[in-house]
């Protein structure tokens, strides 16, 4: 499925504050602006809680712009017309228009909201056409904003209340959900697309407006933009706009008092004439191969007194002039013999080199170093220039030494001491020292002189806030410096010296430094020394002038310096340990006073330690026994009594555990929920005083009292149990001194901490970055201008871009090369200079960038290979990087896009006709063709030849096998178009179709430009009722309409198409236009039905370049 | 007061700074509001940005002098609003599209030609060979703009920011702790954050962006 380009088009569109407009077209409240309501409300919290907010609303009417305040547009808005100015065949039955660069210029200054549909909003300008008849221009100007015409009838201005219909909004792309989708109403879906879109690009929409007048054959017509509103139209005339009825009352309606009622300003005009034989194929046949006129690129320079001094070029072979090239030149292939002995003189001039004109040129040129060395009047002397120079004592302005800081050379020829410097007849010899290169160079100059305001700018916009940035460079490298002085000096020996001094003097950063993921009072917290010891109070307190510190008795081991090294070893205490004093009862005596009497202590220990110990006995002695009996016989009563004993043991401990088992609970380890259910339990048991004398002993079962005891235990150590883990604090540990301290020293180390603080809030970009590295300075950047550079010296004169450019003949086409020694040449020079440039004006370079890289346009170059945006860049500028270029190398070796090992210049095709003055941005490209084959596969040359079909699968990027773009293009204004192309003639032309395998060679596709519709009717049709839209007639829409009258808005609301045959190309049109015929009246509908489709003719490259070269 | 239509409307003042409790105005306490803040009422406007002005936090802030010597005098703080038409940026009505099918002429050798209406030409050509439209070729288009800036990103010198942070690891308290343009307006919204969680009491500082862990 091929993929379709579509256009989308919008009745009108608006955004910002404009879209909340609310007042109707005509509405006569409205007077002279739109205003809008703004309501904001301040809130403030109350002081005391409780109180309610305070609420304060506020309101107020704002007015916005309208067109009673607008009195010119900037002539850049418009970025097409619709015809040309002075476009003289302009078809009459076409649309003239007007493009501008906003989507939504044309409502942008409509004082009123679009009608309930939300269809039709009118614009705020309208572009009128009329003929020389209708119109007088206005004489008295003087203190009006804007010139005028006098129109005496206001017939021939469209009417008022139906412009909504002749303006609309273009989309290069489809707004529409889906390819189907033809008619998108659902704006909640629209919107986001045209937002999209034009965030992705805001190329890839404008607005346009039309004027719907029928056009008369063979008629010159005035094109004018004028104001829609009479607010409008008398701020134009620098009259008062609120003397109109209303803000949206008609430019040339009439109303009592109405002032000068025939004068109309206008923001824009232009010229054209409808003319015959105007359409695009005819303008396309017109074009024929031509051969080049041998003057073309070349012209006579006069060399006999160069000035200052340096002698002329006086070989009579040359006859007192050399040859000035161009960027291009004709090929020495259709040269005859003659020109080509002519051309060689002129290149050789020099031979012997160097010229004796050279040896002084480069003397005058090395003046300029001579004076860093010696007095001026010796480097003058010493220069042997000649009179004139030689006995001047003051310094003289010299030449420029063109690419003197990109290749390093600061002498031409000879060195200071007078011996030949090496490659003198490299490219820095040969483009400063041969006239014909220097002058090229000298128009680089000239280029950036006349637009440095524009570059420069363009320089310090690439930069962004480099002045400000460096400022706060500048700035903390004297921080950085002075504190560095004093860390180094002062706090660094301190911390080798004592590092608890150098603590204590960090201390007030501590909480800004990190130790691993910790900071640091907060690892102090945990450690024997908490942050206490480093508080301001401490600090104060401690300080070794303090009074405190000097009543203090000091010995060599307790010292004014090692507070903390002390109390980090837990020498110093903050408090004394916690004591018991002796006549407090503790846990652990009353435990031991508890325990049964009459049992050894080792013993109690030990089931206390071992609960197992009385069962271990037990087995032990059961298994001796079993043992003994079964191994020796007759050892029975032996082995019961050792089982008695054993059982006998067992009870005996499990009593005395049972019995230490109260003494046991007391103890804080044994405090668990668990460990009441081991209590032994107490009928008698009642609450009594310690003191009293009131025994109870254990028993079989418990008293309610013991039983509601041990619950009120059991909950009372579960709540311990619960809350003693967490209630844990850790065990203090040491600081390691020493690493602290090196912590604290890195932390406030200048060299770290104020590059840090700097680079946090300056934004150095990757670009930049790469340039200068990593060091902490200022910034420095080299400017990139990628503009093609041909089009300022086509700026200054054609003809210094292509000498005699004007004997390439109209309606032909030719076959020319660069001329890349040129091209270098002028490269250097806007490079040398814009350094300069760049140095006086102190951006922050080295003058060693290559800023401008591009000659040629390479817009129309298609990325086939798919690289990446800045890959493509590189791949299409037309040299490489000044300071890249060898110092052995000769000027004209430095094509870039030229691939490795190949040299030579490149063929450029050149037309010129009258279809490139009429559409100016015609697209020319080449397309493979293919044979029209008879079915054994022979060629049939009946046939046209067709273009070649492109697979599916490479539909979304054709190859280069089968279509090429233009390489590189220029253009030269009106008429004359550059391309250099990837092909030979002989590719092109292909073979002659005799043998089956012959290429069938290129078809040169010329087309409409996309994004550049025409906007029309039919005079006429062949069949008797239309198809498609593309066949409804001016009398379709208002039947015997004559020239001069207006489309009417209301017509063609329903047109009737009939469907077409079904084999024809035209079925899918059919279907569109009978889905489009559906939907409302509107200016998108109506941009839609106007719509003419575009014209691609495809010329076979043999009929198109001949049998010339 | 007259605005331009795609223009936006700026409200601010440099009396009192915005969205910051007030300790006091000058020499005066504050005795019925000290927290204001202004917000769209109704209407097709919203809030598209908050503006600042320089304010002395030193007049509205209680500070100690070491406070006051430690900070600049002049800080940026909120100050006003900006306010754009709510919704979506563009209005407009019902959308047409057009599909762009060529009238082509193929003019071979020896008089042999053919005529196709509404041919279906490739569609990625056609947005190729958009870059060379007028539009393109304007002084305002992107695509010239792409010539002379190429660069995307710049040098830029930002304001000075502060963030709430954690004393423990001094790493950011929340995501809504970062990015105030004063230590007055970060301490702020620390004694807030304290307020409603007193658990925060003593564990929380504001440091300078730079020194924030990551």
């Amino acid at each position: 499925m091929k993929t379709i380009a579509t256009y989308s088009f919008l009745p009108w569109l608006r955004q910002g504050v404009a879209n909340t407009i609310a007042s109707a077209d005509g509405d006569p409240a409205v007077k002279t602006r739109a205003t809008i309501d703004v309501s904001l409300q301040l809130s403030g919290d109350p002081v005391a809680s409780g109180n309610p907010e305070l609420l304060q609303p506020i309101s107020q009417q704002v007015q916005l712009y309208s067109p009673g305040d607008i009195i010119g547009i900037d002539s850049r808005a418009i970025v097409r017309l619709e015809p040309r100015n002075w476009v003289t065949n302009f078809e009459s039955n076409y649309l003239p228009g007007i493009d501008f660069y906003d989507e939504d210029f044309a409502w942008r200054y409509t004082p009123a909201a679009p009608d309930g549909s939300r269809l039709h909003l009118r614009p705020w300008i309208a572009l009128i056409v009329l003929t020389e008849k209708e119109f007088t221009d206005g004489k008295m100007t003087a203190d009006r904003p804007l010139p005028f015409i006098t129109v005496p009838d206001a017939t021939v201005f469209p009417p008022a209340d139906q412009l909504w219909a002749w303006s609309h909004v273009h989309f290069n792309q489809s707004l529409g959900a889906n390819p189907s989708e033809l008619i998108s109403p659902d704006m909640g879906a629209v919107l986001p697309r045209v937002q999209s879109i034009l965030g992705q690009n805001p190329d890839f929409a404008y607005s346009r407006i039309l004027c719907p007048r029928r056009l008369d054959d063979n008629t010159g017509y005035h094109a004018f933009l004028v104001p829609v509103f009479e607010t409008g139209r008398l701020a134009g005339l620098g009259l008062k706009p609120d003397t109109a009825p209303n803000a949206t009352f008609s430019g040339w309606g009439t109303y009592g008092g109405k002032p000068e009622p025939s004068n109309y300003p206008f923001y824009y005009r232009w010229y054209f004439s409808t003319g015959d034989h105007g359409d695009f194929e005819y303008l396309v046949s017109l074009l024929k191969p031509q051969p080049v006129d041998k003057r073309v690129g070349t012209r006579d320079m006069d060399v006999l007194d160069p000035g200052s001094n340096i002698p002329g070029i006086t070989d009579p072979d040359l006859g007192g002039i050399l040859k000035l090239g161009g960027a291009l030149r004709v090929p020495d292939a259709d040269l005859n013999d003659a020109d080509r002995a002519e051309r060689k003189k002129y290149e050789d001039w020099d031979q012997p080199y160097p010229h004796k004109f050279q040896v002084a040129l480069a003397k005058f040129i090395n003046l300029q170093d001579d004076y860093s060395n010696q007095t001026a009047a010796a480097a003058n002397t010493a220069s042997g220039i000649g009179p004139g120079i030689d006995d001047d004592p003051d310094p003289i302005i010299t030449s420029p030494l063109y690419g003197r800081w990109h290749a390093l050379t600061q002498r031409l020829l000879f060195k200071p001491d007078g011996t030949a410097v090496d490659n003198t007849a490299n490219w820095v010899h040969r483009l400063n020292l041969d006239p014909g290169f220097r002058v090229p160079a000298a128009f680089g100059t000239d280029v950036v002189e006349s637009n440095a305001e524009e570059y420069m700018n363009d320089a310090w916009e690439q930069i962004g806030d480099v002045l400000a940035a460096n400022a706060r460079i500048r700035r903390l490298i004297l921080a950085k410096e002075i504190s560095w002085r004093w860390h180094a000096q002062s706090l660094l020996p301190l911390s080798t010296f004592n590092a608890e001094r150098a603590l204590m003097w960090t201390a007030p950063v501590s909480r800004r430094v990190l130790m691993g993921t910790t900071t640091v009072p907060a690892l102090a917290r945990t450690s024997l020394v908490p942050p206490v010891y480093t508080s301001a109070i401490m600090r104060r307190v401690i300080r070794p002038g303090a009074r405190l510190m000097s009543s203090l008795p000091f010995t060599p081991e307790i010292t004014r310096q090692n507070l903390l090294t002390r109390v980090n070893q837990g020498d110093v205490s903050p408090a004394p340990p916690r004591e018991v004093s002796p006549e407090v009862p503790t846990v652990d005596e009353i435990a031991q006073a508890s325990e049964p009497t009459g049992v050894p202590q080792g013993i109690l220990d030990l089931l206390a330690k071992y609960p197992w110990l009385p069962y271990a006995i037990l087995v032990i002695a059961l298994v001796v026994a079993v043992v003994l009996f079964v191994l020796v016989p007759g050892s029975l009563a032996v082995s019961l009594a050792i089982a008695a004993v054993g059982v006998g043991l067992f009870f005996l401990l499990k009593k005395w555990e049972y019995a230490d088992a109260p003494s046991l609970g007391i103890l804080p380890a044994n405090q668990t929920p668990e460990y009441v259910t081991k209590l032994p339990k107490n009928p008698t048991f009642v609450l009594s005083d310690p003191s009293s004398a009131v025994h109870s002993s254990p028993g079989a079962s418990d008293s309610p009292t013991s039983l509601r005891f041990k619950t009120a235990l059991r909950d009372s150590y579960s709540l311990l149990t619960t809350t003693r883990p967490v209630s844990v604090q850790p065990e203090p540990v040491a600081l390691n001194f020493k690493s602290l301290t090196s912590t604290m020293m890195t932390a406030v180390d200048p060299q770290l901490t104020i590059p840090r603080r700097g680079l946090a809030l300056i934004n150095i970009p990757d670009w930049i970055r790469i340039l200068i590295g990593d060091d902490f300075g200022e910034v420095m950047a080299y400017p990139k201008i990628d503009l093609p550079m041909y089009e300022p010296l086509k700026g200054i004169s054609a003809e210094l871009f292509l000498p005699n450019i004007n004997l390439i003949p109209p309606n032909s086409i030719t076959l020319i090369e660069t001329n890349q020694k040129f091209i270098e040449a002028y490269m250097v020079g806007l490079n040398h200079e814009f350094a300069r440039k760049l140095l006086w004006r102190e951006y922050p370079t080295d003058q060693r960038g290559s800023y401008f890289r591009q000659f040629w346009d390479v817009r129309g170059y298609f990325n086939f290979d798919n690289l990446p945006p800045d890959q493509l860049k590189e791949r299409l500028y037309d040299i490489p990087e000044l300071h890249k270029w060898l110092l052995t190398s000769l000027l004209g070796q430095h094509n870039n896009r030229q691939p490795a090992g190949k040299t030579g210049e490149q063929a450029v095709l050149v037309i010129r006709g009258e279809l490139l003055k009429k559409y100016p941005t015609a697209v020319i490209y080449a397309h493979h063709a293919q044979w029209a084959r008879n079915p054994d596969n022979s060629i049939d040359l009946t046939q046209p030849r067709s273009l070649q079909d492109i697979d599916d699968a490479f539909e979304e990027h054709p190859p280069q096998n089968v279509v090429r773009m233009p390489l590189y293009e220029a253009k030269v204004d009106p008429d004359i178009y550059f391309f250099g192309f990837d092909l030979t003639v002989d590719e092109a032309k292909g073979g002659s179709g005799k043998n089956p395998n012959d290429d069938p060679g290129w078809f040169f596709v010329i087309k409409q430009r996309p994004g550049e519709p025409r906007f029309g009717l039919e005079l006429t049709r062949p069949t008797l009722q239309a198809e498609v839209f593309d066949e409804v007639t001016w009398d379709d829409a208002t039947a015997g309409i004559k020239p001069g009258q207006f489309l009417q808005a209301g017509s063609l609301g329903a047109v009737t198409l009939v469907k077409p045959p079904a084999n024809e190309d035209k079925q899918a049109q059919w279907q569109d236009d009978t889905t489009v015929d559906t939907a409302l009246a509107s200016a998108a509908r109506w941009a839609y039905l106007l719509f003419r489709a575009p014209v691609m003719v495809a010329v076979h490259a043999d009929e198109m370049l001949g049998n010339g070269s | 007061m007259v605005l331009h239509p795609v223009g936006a409307l700026n409200v601010s003042q440099r009396a009192v700074p915005l969205d910051l409790t007030l300790d006091k105005f000058g020499n005066q306490q504050p005795n019925d509001a000290n927290r204001f803040s202004i917000d769209v009422a109704s209407g097709g406007l919203a809030k598209v940005q908050t503006l600042q002005e320089q304010f002395a936090p030193a007049q509205f802030r209680n500070m100690d002098d070491a406070s006051k010597l430690s900070q600049p005098a002049y800080v940026p703080m909120d100050s006003g609003i900006s306010l754009a038409s709510s919704g979506h940026v563009y209005a407009s009505g019902t959308a047409i599209t057009r599909n762009v099918r060529y009238d082509l002429t193929v003019i071979d050798t020896k008089f042999r030609r053919t005529f196709r209406r509404f041919f279906n030409y490739t569609g990625s050509l056609f947005f190729h060979l958009l870059a060379g439209a007028s539009v393109a070729r304007s002084g305002l288009s992107t695509f010239r703009k792409n010539q002379t800036q190429p660069y995307s990103d710049k040098v830029k010198v930002g304001p000075a920011t502060y963030t709430v942070a954690t004393q423990a690891d001094n790493r950011a308290h929340s995501p809504g702790a970062i990015g105030f343009t004063s230590q007055a307006a970060a301490q702020d919204y620390l004694t807030r954050q304290v307020a409603i969680d007193p658990s925060l009491a003593g564990t929380l500082h504001v440091l300078s962006q730079f020194e924030v862990a990551s």
